[in-house]
């Protein structure tokens, strides 16, 4: 049989395959769900992945064109599949199971590419240690970001372009594969030329013609489909009354805002060592003729890091897959050197060894500090705390204000889906959002401040408003602090109001009565006591009365 | 209303499907270089005696171009062989052409007289008895047939141990109009590529130009079928169901040139008969004695190809229709377009067969040649729906009347060679 003879081959790679990627896995997994903390991101693709499972829809507020919506399609077939969402902890949780599967089909692509590009197997193997271990990575790739979605589709793309036997399948699987790739995630476009290099270097006359034209064909037909979507919907160009694809387009080209530098900057805190020696190896790259796509890859990308403007957060995971290839490959071209006489022939593998002994020696202790913050490091502690009290302590009609992170577990906890609102909304939906809460901010009972609400309250009015005009009422954390605020209409309770009418108030607020004379005494006594407000408040909101109220 | 919505989804995905194996199996050669390679004729000569070759030229009302035909056919740099004109008794200017050149080659060429003359197997059938040599060729009475093709003809059946050789047969005059640009590209995807898709799944539907076969299976199978449109096709069937080795090769000096026809009327008459030929072969069902299950299969969908291809066009706009008229939902709606992919993906690969075809043949592919490629996709496809359409009603009718095809010889101009990659 055909497979039997293919396995028979390829027994090496496969037995060298499955050792490493049962080491990526296991390196992968440990702490996946506490490092890094949840960002609201992730709460936005999978609560975006769990609408579209659930009720066929992009997303549970109206879908503007930001990303073509394959990626998370593809999460939401995955949940679907696997049922993840009813396994795991919380939503963003079962996102993160998803992404290690994701994370296992790259590696494994990348194993197969480095082979294609004629790396001896120690080297494959390298670019794959590479690509998993570097505490960049190991942040990066368990997060629930389009862009490693992207990947495999991307790698998968090269690998086909990279076929031995030029066959026209392999050139239009590697366009549609690249196609798919965009559709998860736009930005994977800009790559387009060194594919394209890629393909230029590896086709045979005998069939180039029409190699080129399936190729360009299938890619550009395939991705026509993502404005024609937009056409169907009627919401291609812009108009009064609807989103658009052309406005969304020209919103991510024109974005400013946003610190670039920090984020580099945070990129290069989780490793100092791989963004570095990759551009060493780039430079090296330049005489391997087979590293080139990948030298012309990092340099689109370098272009894209360090052009003034908007840098997404997830686009580390864009530069990981060239510094890796590049590295291995430049190390893999140097034990290969042919030095003329005999004698010499082994000076090239002795240098090649001593490279990777250098690069052990600089690179492995802050390596080894980052595996073992991202396996032990509980950074999401907060969050869960967060979430815990929610969950036990909002009333059930309270309507509150957090990022994405939390989202879709306050929502599948029962808490109604248009009570439970994605802080970003309340400023920039009018016409979705901003229907159902006129009053803006006061509308609000609750704001869950995390990191990013308090990052953006700067560029949006009614959360700033919303922020001001509330008090502390839980506090997590002491690193990435998350605050369950409540919120005041009217305005925070004057200091100078008396300790009675604050009593009273919060009594009403919270166990919607007045307090007994018994209660009320004991209350004022503890405050003129030493007891702040806040921890009045605190008690009361810890309740048991009011937690009965609560699941009620 | 769920129930047409499944419906619609189902006709979609079939389009689709049928779409892009009809582009595969078009490209066929190209998919890979070992293909491309292999498509030629072998280049080792083997020991031992050569074949003889008989060549037949059936002709009627060809008094225009038979006499240049003839006297090429009888300049074959090849020793041993003869080339049998057919004419029918009725036909005088024709017969008197052909006798003026047998008297010229006596040893060459000789004439066959068809006693029941309207159709071409007949005449075939007419001229079988006579036949002296090992391989029997065929030509068209307007075909100009390269000297040395005899040669590789003779290679390849001793070499390879074919059967059934069919060599290329080429039009020409891609700029003569908009119906005969897509023609010689039809012609040049034919017999370039997807013949040799045929001939790896061993079942080949022959052209019935430029195709040798042994003498002695032609004559144990019963020769031709005189009453079908699409002998060359029949044969290539039975000749298959009976485990035939037919061996396709394509090779730009040696291939066979032709014209199209010369006017709409003419093309149009020629592809219903085409079309009713196949049907009739389908319906013949020789085919069910291919061995295997996958094959019978694949030799329906074969024979059906003509008449399913015609139709995409019109399917696909049926399709968009649809989506207006039924309202379905955006994914659907979506999924109705996919087959624009494969669709349009066909003629960017014609685009580039016609630079590679001018390329080959020194010839010049314009402008004006590419526009008309395009803009004359959809309206070729209705031309070709339209004459499987009539294919259709005259079958029913039982109406098997031969419509000649007239040439006027305008594929004979001057050309450079060039050899493709």
């Amino acid at each position: 049989m055909v497979v039997g003879a293919w396995l028979r081959a390829h027994v090496r790679s496969i037995g060298v395959l499955s050792i490493l990627l049962s080491v990526v896995a296991v390196v992968h997994t440990s702490g996946m769900l506490t490092f890094p903390v949840r960002f609201d991101d992730e709460g936005t693709y999978v609560s975006q992945a769990w609408s579209f499972l659930t009720r066929g829809e992009l997303s549970p507020y109206t879908y503007w064109y930001d990303h073509p919506p394959f990626g998370w399609m593809q999460l939401a077939a995955y949940l679907g599949a696997t049922g993840a969402l009813e396994r795991a902890e919380n939503a963003v949780a079962a996102g993160r199971e998803a992404m290690l599967f994701v994370h296992l089909l790259s590696a494994a692509l990348l194993y197969v590419l480095s082979r294609r590009l004629r790396f001896a197997r120690p080297w494959a193997v390298l670019a794959v240690v590479l690509y998993t271990f570097s505490p960049l990575a190991l942040s990066v790739h368990r997060m629930v970001f389009l862009d490693n979605v992207a990947m495999p589709w991307l790698i998968g793309a090269f690998v086909l372009a990279c076929t031995p036997r030029h066959r026209l399948a392999a050139y239009a699987g590697s366009a549609l594969c690249f196609a798919g790739a965009v559709l998860s995630k736009e930005t994977v476009l800009l790559v387009l030329p060194a594919l394209v290099y890629q393909v230029w270097q590896n086709t045979d006359r005998a069939n180039r013609a029409y190699a080129w034209a399936l190729f360009a064909s299938v890619l550009v037909l395939t991705g026509l489909l993502y404005p024609l979507y937009a056409v169907l919907n009627g919401e291609l160009v812009p108009s009064e009354s609807r989103v658009s694809l052309v406005d969304a387009i020209s919103f991510q080209l024109t974005r400013d805002g946003g610190d670039s530098a920090r984020t580099i900057a945070d990129w290069l805190q989780l490793d100092h060592h791989l963004l570095v020696v990759g551009a060493l190896a780039a430079v090296a790259a330049l005489a391997v003729r087979r590293l080139r796509p990948f030298l012309l890859m990092a340099l689109i990308h370098a272009a894209v890091v360090l052009r003034p403007g908007y840098l997404p957060v997830p686009y580390a995971v864009s530069l990981i897959l060239p510094a890796a290839v590049l590295i291995a490959g430049v190390l893999d071209a140097l034990s290969k050197l042919r030095l003329g006489s005999s004698r010499l022939r082994a000076v090239p593998t002795a240098l090649s060894v001593v490279a990777v002994l250098v690069l052990v020696g600089v690179m492995g202790p802050s390596w080894a500090r980052g595996m073992q913050t991202a396996s032990r490091y509980d950074q999401d502690a907060p969050l869960r705390q967060t979430q815990e009290w929610l969950t036990t302590n909002v009333e059930p009609d309270a309507r509150v204000l957090l990022d994405n992170s939390l989202w879709l577990d306050l929502v599948r906890a029962g808490l109604p889906e248009r009570n439970v609102v994605w802080f970003y909304k309340l400023d920039l939906d009018p016409g979705g959002v901003g229907i159902n809460f006129p009053d803006g901010f006061s509308s609000f009972d609750y704001i869950v401040s995390s990191e990013i609400v308090r990052d953006s309250a700067e560029d949006l009015p009614e959360i700033k408003e919303a922020l001001d005009n509330s008090v502390t009422v839980a506090r997590f954390g002491d690193d990435n602090v998350v605050e369950v605020r409540r919120i005041y209409p009217d305005g925070v309770p004057d200091e100078r109001m008396s300790d009675r009418q604050f009593v009273v108030d919060h009594y009403d607020i919270f166990l919607k009565r007045e307090p007994t004379t018994a209660e009320l005494t004991r209350w004022l006594r503890k405050l003129r006591a030493g007891a702040t407000r806040d921890e009045v408040m605190q008690a009361l909101a810890d309740s048991d009365e009011h937690l009965e109220r609560a699941k009620s | 209303m769920a129930f047409v919505v499944l419906l619609y989804f189902l006709f979609i995905a079939g389009l689709l499907a049928f779409a892009v194996v009809s582009l595969w199996w078009m490209i066929h050669v190209w998919t890979s270089p070992q293909r491309v390679r292999g498509s030629s004729f072998v280049s080792v000569q083997p020991a031992g005696q050569s074949l003889g070759f008989s060549l037949l030229v059936p002709a009627r009302h060809e008094e225009a171009v038979l006499e240049q035909t003839l006297i090429g056919l009888a300049h074959m740099r090849y020793p041993r062989y003869e080339v049998i004109a057919i004419v029918g008794y009725d036909d005088a200017a024709t017969m008197a052409v052909a006798e003026r050149v047998a008297a010229r080659f006596p040893s060459i060429v000789k004439v066959v007289v068809d006693p029941d003359p309207g159709s071409k197997p007949g005449a075939l059938n007419a001229a079988l008895p006579h036949v002296r040599g090992d391989v029997v060729g065929i030509f068209d009475a307007e075909d100009e047939v390269h000297p040395d093709l005899l040669t590789h003809v003779d290679r390849q059946f001793r070499s390879t141990g074919a059967d059934v050789v069919q060599a290329g047969v080429q039009l020409m005059n891609h700029d003569s109009s908009w119906y005969a640009l897509r023609n010689v590209l039809e012609y040049y995807f034919h017999f370039r590529s997807r013949l040799h898709r045929y001939s790896e799944m061993g079942l080949v539907p022959l052209g019935g130009n430029t195709v040798f076969a042994r003498t002695e299976d032609i004559r144990a199978t019963g020769g031709w079928d005189a009453d079908c449109l699409a002998e060359d096709c029949d044969l290539g069937i039975r000749l298959s169901s009976l485990g035939a080795r037919i061996s396709v090769c394509y090779d730009v000096d040696l291939v066979t040139r032709e014209e199209t026809p010369s006017t709409i009327r003419s093309f149009f008459k020629q592809r219903t008969r085409w079309n009713q030929g196949f049907l009739q072969v389908l319906k013949k069902g020789e085919w069910a004695r291919l061995p295997s299950q996958r094959q019978r299969l694949l030799a329906r969908l074969v024979l059906a190809m003509p008449f399913l291809q015609a139709f995409t066009g019109v399917a696909m706009v049926v399709a968009l229709v649809t989506i207006l008229w039924l309202r379905v939902p955006v994914g659907l709606a979506l999924f109705s377009f996919t087959p624009l992919i494969p669709l349009v993906a066909t003629v960017v690969i014609e685009a580039v067969a016609l630079r590679e075809f001018c390329r080959t043949y020194g010839r010049r592919a314009t402008i004006r040649d590419y526009v008309r490629l395009i803009v004359g996709a959809f309206p070729y496809q209705l031309l070709l729906a339209a004459a499987a359409i009539r294919a259709v009603f005259r079958e029913r009718r039982g109406d098997r009347g031969w419509e000649k095809t007239e040439h006027h010889g305008l594929h004979r101009q001057p050309a450079r060679l060039r050899r493709a990659a």
